[in-house]
Formats: C-alpha cells, structure tokens, sequence
C-alpha cells in the first residue's frame, strides 16, 4: 500500500456522511442496553461500556455536532476508536448507522465546506465526493482532543 | 504445518547464524561491536535452544545451548570477550550450521 | 539496534551502581572487608568495559580512575578510609549522572568531571607517597610479573563423546599452539582395537605445556565449548617459557613412553617456579563459577503489568462464570466452576506476589541521605532499619520516595540535635532514627521516628492563629494542634524552619500518600522525639469493596475506608442543619451522593443508609440509597476522558457485566471541605 493510500469508515449522522481512519478503529457495536453514566460529566459523554473486561468511555457524536431530535434506532451502533500513538485513549463513539468501508487516496480529497452546524468540531480532514456524496472525514485526533477538554 | 514451520526455522536460523559468522569473520573483529555481537548470538542461540528441541533439531541445540551459557556470562559481565572466545565461538557457529544443515537433511 | 543494548547497559548498570551503593555501605562499618572492596573493584570494571563498548567514554574514563584506587586497595596498596568512601559515594553520583546524560557536552560539565577526575588522581598521588614511605612487608605484594611469559601444563581428557557435537579436537590443539610455542602429548594408549572402535567415538587424551604471554583466560576460552564434555586442568607450571628446556622434552619422552600423565609435581621438582608463586589451581575457581545459578531473572514491569492486567481480566470473567453457575441447575459446571474460583484466586494472589518489591530497593537512598545531611550539619546519627525486606506494589513504592525522603529530611534537620544540644538536654550524643516497616492486616506501616527535640504544640498553636488558620480563642487538643502541620497553609518554608522545627511540606506528604491510598498522621513529644505513621494499602489494583446503589448507578467505596454503616430515617437527615447529623449524641458532617452526583432528590420515605467514611482522622457520614453487599474488586482506570472525574478513582467490572465506579473516599471528603 503507498503512502497516500487512505482507507475510511463511513457512517450516518442524521442526513449527514462523516468518515474516520478505518485503521483506527477497534470495533463496532450494537448500543448495549446499559450505558453506565458517569455523573458530573459534560452532556456528549453518554458514559462507560465494558468491552471485553475494560472501561471504555462512549460520546455521543450526535450531540458533538450539536444535532436535534436525537433518537436512537436499530442501527444505531458504537464505532470504537483506538487513536494511534495514545494510550489509554479508546474512545466509544454513538453515530446513527454505520455505512461502508472505502478505499481511497488523500489526494482526493477536498476541503470541507459543510453547511449548517457542526457543534464542538471545528476541523476536518477534508470531503470526499463519491457518488455525488459528501463525505466529511473527521481527525480522530481532533476529536479526542475535543473530548478531553 | 509442522514441516513448514520447521523450514522456516531452518531458513530464519541460518541466515542469522551465517550473518553472524560474517560478522565475526572480520579480522579482527572491532572491540565496539562486541556488545551487538555478544547480544545477537545470545538471543539467536536461546532461540535454537528453546524451539530447536521441539523441531527435532538435538544436537543442534546441545551446541547452541553452550554458546548461550557463555553469552549469557558475557552479556552479565561476569565473562569478558576475548579475541579466544570470539574464535571458538566462529568455529562452534559454524559447526552449529553444519550441524543444523544434517538434522534438516535427515527429516 | 544499537540503542536498544545501551538502555540495557544503562538499566543493568543502575542495578550496578545500587550494588556498589550497598557495598560502599558494608565498607564503611568494616573497612577491612576484602570480599566487600572485591565486590566494588568488579562493579567499577564492568562499568569501565560496559562504558566502552557502548559509547559512554566519559563514563569508561571516570570509572577508570576508580578502577585503579580499588585495585590499589585490593593490593594492599591503599587503605580504605572515610575520605575514600566519601569520594567513591559522590563518585557514585557522577556515574549516575554519567549514565543518565551519557557523553559530556556542555564546557561546565566537563571541567567538573575534570576536577573530579583530578581528585581521584590526588588521592592516588598522597596515598602512593605514604605506602612508598612505610615499606612492604608482605611479598605477595610485589609485582609478579618477573617475565612475560608464563608456562601452563594443560590436561585435556575428554569423553568418548567429544566427536558426537562436532567438536573436533586438533582444531584445539591448533588453537593452543598458536598462542605460544607449545608441545602436545598424545596418549593413545585407550584407543581400543579396530573390531571394537566406534569411530565417532574419542579415545585420546591429550597434554599441551605450552609457553605463552597470553592469560590464563585466554587458554581457557579455547576450551570454553567443550568444557562439559571433558576434564581440564590448566595448571601453571613456570613464570618463564620452559617449553624447549632439555629437561622438559626427557619428562614429555618419559610420559609418552610410561602412558602416566605428567602432574605439576614433576615440574616442581625441577625448580622452575619462582619462590613465592604456588601452582595456581584454576580448576576449582572454575568449578565455582560453574555452580553459579541462576536464582532470580530479570523481567520487564511492563510484562508484570500486563500479566496483572490479564489476570483481573480473568477474575472478572470468573465472577460472570460463577454468576452463570449459580443460576444454572448442572452440578458438573457448579464444581468446575468452583475449582476455576480456586485456581483463579491463586493465580491472581501469585501474580500479584510477582509485582511486588522489596522496600530494600529504595533504602539504599535514605541511607544516602542520612549519611550526607548528617555530614554537612555535623550531627551523628544512628539509622536503624527495621523491615527492610518487606514487599510492596511497585507503583505504591514509586510513589512513596518522595513523601519518605521529605520526612527523613525533616528529621535530620529539624529533629535530632547537635551532639553538644543534646548532652545539654541529658541524651547521648549520637541521635536515633528508626525506620520501620510492617504488615498489619490488609495494611503496611510505615514508622518513621526519631528521638529529636519533638515539636512544641504551643508554637504550631501560635503560629497557625498568626497566618489565620485557627481563630486565637480556639480550643484545640495535642493531636489537632499537629495535624495543623498537614494543613497547606500551614507549612510554608518561612513558618517553619526557625521554630515549629517540623513541618516543611508536610502538606505535600500528606497528599502524594494520600494518593496511593495511604494515610498519615504525626506524634511528637515536645524534647523526646517525633513519630510519623504512614499507613498503606498492599496494592492499588484490588481493593475489598462495598457495593451501594445512588440513584441509578452502583458505586464501590473502599472497605479499609469504612468506619460503620447506619440506617437513618429521612426525616432524621431533613431536619438537619448546616449538613451536621447527630448519631449516639455524637455531631458527624455527611454528605449526600445523590447531591454530589446531581442525582434526583429521593421523595419517598424509604431508610438510607449512612455510611461513616474515615479519612485524615476524621469521620464523616456520606448518605447513600442502599447498600448492596461486600465485593471483593479489580480497580480499573477510566482513561484519559474521565480524568476530570476526581470523585471516582476507577470502575469495576461486577459479576453481571456491569459497571460500578470506585469512589475515591479522601477526595470525596476533600472537595466537600472546599466547598464550604
């Protein structure tokens, strides 16, 4: 594989199509029926999953971008993170669906122009257009970032 | 299976033994690369003394196991090198690759 | 690839430098302890070779230096005295930082080590001047070396199976003529006739004398391969080459003839060795090193951590099996699962035993400590310690260094007097400090205690109303008054280094213990000493919990923190007052967990339960919904994200696969106080 090689993972939030570093991503999971909330936590922080014997913390990707009318349906799932170069850092994130999985080169991609919100997540890494589809490929490193503070 | 990890064992072991037996070739041998040479052939001959026996490959791993005991005196200090010791141990490597070259043989 | 061999070298060589510190330690009390300089000389000479070789050459020069004084020492050349040792420990100092920055950079380092090197060399020049001016008495002193070449007799016997590995022993002969001028006998009289020969067999017995300026650990490595196949004896038998003597071919014909093995008696008779030297007999040094076992390994703590992560992983999912089985009717799984339970147990004991260390590991600071304060304030003191082998979490001992070396500082200076104070108050001149370590329950104490000037209540008293802390009128017993030290406005370095005599950071203390889940407290007698009181959990990964419900979510909140559980009636806590409840006429400040975790306020009349939490002696009431049952858990962290989350220190995996948070009882009563 070269260099600017890139592969993604896309899903849905609400009418919108984001995408993360598939390589990046640990697991996908159906939402559990408990999440157990942390309290005194900002309101994205949803709470903690166990995931095979560990802690793993879920936000809610949806209440990030500061969307409405939130409901949580048979393909809501959980996509996993594990930022590269972090320990410690596996971070549960809520998204509407889950899509597909594409493979792409960097050069491909375009600058984000994204209409409307787009809550506490200011950059991107850019947009890919497939198929007449905006794809806004989200820095995994940004949004942990955003998680932390 | 078993006979496919034991080429590769056979493959990867030889090639680091020849590798080192061309580093201790040089004559002679530069006091500073001692160290990586000592460490190399420990961990190459505790590789053969520990998965040598379970491929079938004893005698092999009769002789690997003394240069381990050697080097494991060398790498704790309690041994120093000597231009001797690295001349024994050319001569016991490449009896180790002959060795290793009949027991691949002969399965 | 290299630098994976220098951390090595540099983590070996800190377990070195920890050896010589110890050593250095033994010398002083018994300066005459040939074994102890032996043990220093080594560890200097591997320094100086390991240094070499991996491009610490500023490290290979120090230890040079160092080298030759305790080869000096070891040959009676010099003798050990309190300067010595003194240099050798500030010594031990530039070598760790030598290790630490690696070759020198900066002009200011170099002229220190430079000065230094130059205080090594004085003491070389002053101690040379004083031996040359007494002489010597003992001739084994003198320089051996009358020649350069030395004769060896070498008996090699091998076994028959010498040939099965491929050893090939006229390649050894080769090997030992090559290092001088040499003569083999071979003794053939053991080779058996043609029908009964095994030709991968060896029959032969060979003797080399050989006259070489090489070591004898040259001559042996030539054999180093084989040495478990035969019988060696390498035995010096002259200071000169003798190999062509007239003598020596008629004793080597003579033996060849005779089939009798040639011993170093023969050649004693002939005189050749110089008066003074004896037959030096390798063999049985050799056989000493071969004895040498291998009794402990070395092994990474990040493997020790992973195996401890990997066994709380398998209790937790013992505690699903067990759930599983106990609702389950098939009595085979109900037994398996018992015995699972059992080995798990000891599999978690086992490796929790394996992430322990010793305590010992870090004395060797303290005493470092107390050795060089004690130097530059001109006091003598006695540094007893008690329980030095006892075992600890290593995280917990990582953590404790500080707190234990602010303390031990704390009473060198501000605890024991000068040896002319203290025989003005009656004591002996040589002051006490009492280190102490030991198990009490689920507990280690630590005890740190000195029989100083102790600390006047009445001067804390004074100065905690001057800086505002107390009101003037306040009524404060003994204890109260000295807990004070811990408080953080209290023990600044203005306050307290002119009179309170104590109390520099205690504050600190207080906090970095509490951290590892210890607790502190402090007694004094004013003119007799003080005792400091650390108390400490076995390890922070498991903790005997109590499982209770608030609102929606289940917590744990540590046993060992738990003074006793009460159930009070709502209406008991609603009546109340600046969140003060009395129990048994007694008045104890609570805190309402529903409210801290902004929970809804509970409506119905149902009980509560109170649960009085200790922390920094005090008693505080902490109000929960109910209380579910004792569990034993594996605190798990929450990760980056939740770091905020000061109140919770961790979750906990329960049987069912839920998660319970682990309340960090000292922070929960903290951050209660600072609201106020």
């Amino acid at each position: 594989m070269e260099a600017h090689d890139i592969t993604l993972l896309s899903f849905q939030i609400q009418e919108d199509t984001f995408a993360v570093d598939a390589l990046q991503v640990d697991h996908i999971l159906e939402v559990p029926t408990l999440i157990t909330e942390v309290p005194n936590t900002p309101g994205f922080m949803k709470g903690v999953i166990n995931l095979h014997g560990n802690i793993i913390p879920v936000v809610d990707m949806r209440i990030i971008l500061d969307k409405e009318n939130i409901t949580n349906g048979a393909d809501t799932s959980i996509i996993v993170l594990n930022p590269s170069e972090q320990q410690d850092a596996r971070l549960g994130v809520l998204v509407d669906m889950v899509k597909e999985v594409i493979e792409t080169k960097r050069e491909y991609l375009k600058e984000t122009v994204l209409e409307g919100k787009k809550g506490m997540i200011d950059a991107f890494e850019g947009t890919l257009v497939l198929n007449d589809e905006f794809i806004h490929v989200i820095d995994i490193k940004y949004l942990t970032e955003v998680v932390v503070k | 299976m078993l006979a496919e990890i034991k080429k590769q064992f056979y493959n990867d072991t030889l090639k680091e033994l020849e590798g080192i037996n061309g580093l201790l070739s040089e004559k002679p041998v530069p006091i500073d690369e001692h160290a990586v040479i000592a460490e190399k052939i420990f961990t190459i001959t505790h590789q053969i003394s520990g998965t040598g026996p379970m491929l079938g490959f004893d005698s092999t791993s009769v002789l690997s196991r003394k240069l381990e005991k050697t080097f494991y005196h060398v790498r704790s200090g309690e041994k120093e090198i000597t231009p001797q010791l690295l001349w024994q141990t050319k001569r016991a490597i490449e009896s180790i690759i002959k060795t290793i070259g009949e027991e691949n043989g002969r399965q | 690839m290299i630098d994976k061999f220098r951390a090595k070298f540099v983590e070996e060589s800190m377990d070195n430098l920890h050896d010589l510190e110890e050593a250095l330690f033994l010398l002083e009390k018994d300066m005459e302890n040939k074994e102890l300089i032996e043990r220093i000389f080594r560890a200097m000479h591997s320094l100086k070779g390991g240094g070499a070789m991996f491009g610490f050459n500023h490290l290979s020069d120090f230890t040079h230096h160092l080298e030759t004084i305790f080869d000096w020492v070891r040959n009676n050349k010099l003798k050990v005295s309190t300067d010595l040792i003194t240099l050798t420990f500030s010594a031990i100092d530039q070598i760790n930082f030598l290790l630490k920055s690696g070759d020198l950079t900066k002009e200011e380092d170099l002229s220190n080590q430079k000065a230094f090197i130059h205080r090594i060399q004085s003491f070389l020049n002053v101690s040379n001047a004083a031996v040359a001016a007494a002489p010597l008495t003992s001739p084994a002193d003198l320089p051996a070396e009358a020649s350069d070449e030395n004769t060896y007799l070498i008996s090699f016997i091998p076994q028959k199976e010498l040939l099965q590995n491929g050893t090939n022993p006229l390649y050894l002969l080769d090997d030992i003529h090559a290092l001088g001028k040499a003569t083999s006998i071979a003794y053939t009289h053991k080779v058996p006739s043609l029908e009964l020969l095994d030709p991968s067999s060896n029959y032969c017995i060979w003797q080399i004398i050989v006259s070489t300026a090489e070591s004898l650990n040259e001559i042996k490595d030539v054999f180093i391969f084989v040495e478990d196949e035969c019988e060696l004896h390498i035995d010096l038998i002259a200071g000169s080459a003798i190999v062509d003597q007239p003598d020596v071919k008629t004793l080597i014909n003579k033996a060849l003839t005779s089939n009798i093995l040639l011993t170093t008696e023969d050649f004693k008779k002939e005189q050749w060795l110089q008066a003074g030297q004896t037959t030096v007999h390798e063999e049985k040094k050799k056989v000493a090193i071969k004895e040498h076992k291998i009794a402990s390994m070395r092994v990474s703590s990040h493997k020790i951590d992973e195996l401890v992560t990997l066994v709380s992983e398998l209790v937790t999912i013992q505690a699903q099996l067990s759930l599983y089985a106990e609702n389950n009717e098939d009595p085979t799984i109900v037994a398996l699962t018992e015995n699972i339970q059992k080995l798990s147990r000891q599999l978690r004991e086992n490796a929790f035993d394996i992430s322990l260390i010793p305590l010992q590991s870090e004395l060797m600071r303290f005493q470092r400590l107390v050795r060089d304060l004690s130097k530059d304030q001109n006091k003598d003191i006695d540094f007893i310690i008690e329980g030095g082998d006892l075992e600890l979490d290593k995280n917990i001992i990582e953590n404790l260094t500080d707190p234990l070396l602010h303390i031990l500082r704390n009473s060198i200076d501000h605890g024991i007097e000068l040896p002319n104070e203290r025989i003005a108050a009656g004591k002996a001149p040589k002051g006490t400090i009492l280190f102490k370590a030991f198990h009490s329950g689920a507990n280690v104490i630590i005890e740190i205690s000195d029989d100083g000037k102790g600390i006047d209540p009445e001067v804390i008293q004074q100065k905690a109303i001057q800086k505002g802390l107390i009101e003037a009128d306040a009524q404060l017993d003994k204890k109260e008054i000295l807990d004070l030290l811990f408080v953080s406005g209290f023990s600044t370095r203005d306050v307290v280094s002119d009179v309170s005599g104590r109390g520099v950071g205690m504050d600190v203390v207080r906090r970095k213990i509490a951290n590892i889940r210890g607790e502190v407290s402090i007694e004094s007698e004013k003119g007799k000493g003080t005792l400091i009181t650390i108390r400490l959990p076995l390890t922070l990964s498991i903790i005997d919990g109590l499982l209770v419900a608030v609102g929606s979510n289940q917590y744990v909140i540590p046993i060992s923190a738990i003074d006793k559980i009460y159930a009070l009636d709502p209406a008991q806590i609603k009546q109340t007052f600046n969140s003060v409840v009395v129990i048994n006429a007694e008045q104890y400040p609570y805190i309402d967990l529903r409210k801290v975790f902004n929970e809804v306020e509970k409506e119905s009349d149902e009980v509560v339960q109170m649960i009085m939490v200790k922390a920094e002696d005090k008693i505080t009431g902490v109000i929960v919904d109910n209380v579910i049952g004792e569990y034993q858990t594996v605190v798990k962290p929450l990760g980056k994200y939740l770091k905020k989350q000061e109140i919770i220190s961790g979750a906990s995996i329960m049987g069912d696969g839920t998660i319970a948070m682990v309340i960090d009882t000292s922070r929960l009563l903290h951050n209660r106080k600072h609201k106020r």
